[in-house]
């Protein structure tokens, strides 16, 4: 079935039947389990991509969002693969628009404002802790961009990426970290 | 957030469910909403006076016909889209549309044979009150299909947000069919079909985008 043996496939089953009944280790198993096979379904499909993880976390997510609509008396795999299939594409199509649309330039970062070489100081830990917290991709990609000052073209060329892959990384990343140090008190 | 977040996350919100009924189970519920609906506007709208021998006539027997199975057919659509890995067969796709068209079609050598005995059957009236009543008639068991269909997670929402709008305007077809007393074929292709073949059109254009919304809503983790 499509990747799944007869085995694997019961073991789900039995695995979302106890979910659906509100079993927290069963759910961590299923979990764990389905995110191995969209992991490996989204790199057979789309390759090696920055936002095959962000891929396997919307299925996690839609998975616990439909698990009402899957039947016990149906196939697991139809189900799964359904809602894992409709996700990918959605992806795919959210990101060939941003590529179509894209124009070739450079991407701007947020700025953190400071006040004083004290409240520098501040700023620049509180940066470094956020950038701590990125995801390794958009670390290397920020830090690529704005520390060592190279263009998204020669980004790109050193990690092997495409242009607007680095862009989109990038453009995570900031958000991300004004997410973040918004949550550390930056207003902007 | 890392993928291990996000599983201890949707491990937290995890709360027992009970899984949906069956699409055919669910189809024979709204059914059931259907008729409630439809007696309450034959009560307020009151039937058509010569019903009684309106049924005997071929024609309103092929109408009611076509009308039934589209509203059955599309509404079983809709509510089988709406659960992710349900396969549509294309035979049951094709189905609804064609019992539309095969209701239009019907309609169509009405009027030709009714401008072939008299041009003045080409005249357009003015029946926007069919429209509105077919709305009305239709405004309950169509926020129940809504509903269901939302209760599910269709990965497939266009189609099944077109079905319900066209199993919707089907049963407000039928409730004007009992309702309104016109026989004449241009006001009934006009007044009575128009709606249905519109009313899909327009709810797979907007109404996909709402439902979408509305079901990320619902189904947001920790609501």
């Amino acid at each position: 079935m499509r990747g799944m043996t007869p085995a694997q496939e019961h073991e789900l089953t039995l695995l979302m039947v106890a979910s659906q009944n509100g079993d927290c280790a069963a759910y961590d198993a299923l979990l764990r389990a389905l995110q191995a096979v969209v992991a490996l379904y989204v790199r057979r499909r789309v390759g090696s991509v920055p936002w095959g993880e962000d891929v396997v976390q919307d299925v996690l997510f839609s998975i616990h969002r439909a698990r009402h609509t899957w039947n016990p008396e149906r196939p697991f795999a139809p189900w799964f693969y359904a809602v894992m299939q409709s996700r990918l594409v959605d992806a795919i199509r959210v990101h060939k628009r941003i590529g179509v649309w894209e124009e070739p330039m450079d991407v701007v970062p947020p700025v953190v404002w400071s006040q004083s070489p004290e409240a520098d100081t501040i700023a620049q830990a509180d940066l470094a802790q956020a950038m701590r917290q990125l995801a390794p991709a958009q670390r290397l990609v920020i830090e690529r961009l704005k520390l060592a000052e190279l263009t998204v073209k020669q980004v790109a060329k050193e990690t092997g990426l495409s242009e607007s892959n680095v862009k989109v990384i990038a453009h995570r990343g900031y958000a991300a970290l004004k997410r973040l140090l918004a949550g550390a008190g930056y207003d902007n | 957030m890392t993928t291990d977040e996000v599983v201890s996350t949707l491990i937290r919100d995890l709360k027992p469910v009970s899984p949906l009924p069956a699409p055919n189970v669910r189809a024979w519920a709204w059914g059931a909403i259907v008729v409630v609906a439809g007696s309450v506007a034959a009560a307020v709208f009151g039937l058509r006076p010569d019903l009684a021998h309106a049924a005997t006539t071929l024609d309103f027997q092929a109408h009611t016909v076509f009308l039934a199975l589209a509203t059955a057919l599309a509404s079983g659509a809709a509510l089988l889209l709406a659960i992710p890995g349900e396969r549509l067969a294309r035979a049951r796709q094709v189905a609804p549309i064609a019992a539309v068209g095969g209701w239009v079609a019907w309609l169509l050598v009405e009027l030709a044979s009714a401008v072939d005995r008299s041009p003045a059957a080409w005249t357009i009236d003015f029946g926007w009150g069919c429209v509105a009543k077919a709305m009305t008639i239709a405004a309950v068991p169509s926020a129940a299909l809504l509903l269901m269909v939302g209760r599910g997670a269709s990965v497939e929402t266009r189609r099944a947000v077109t079905f319900a709008a066209l199993a919707a305007a089907g049963v407000g077809a039928l409730g004007v069919e009992v309702t309104c007393p016109k026989t004449d074929a241009m006001h009934l292709l006009i007044w009575h079909a128009g709606p249905i073949v519109v009313l899909p059109l327009i709810a797979a254009v907007a109404g996909t985008p709402l439902l979408v919304w509305w079901m990320r809503r619902r189904q947001a983790v920790g609501a």
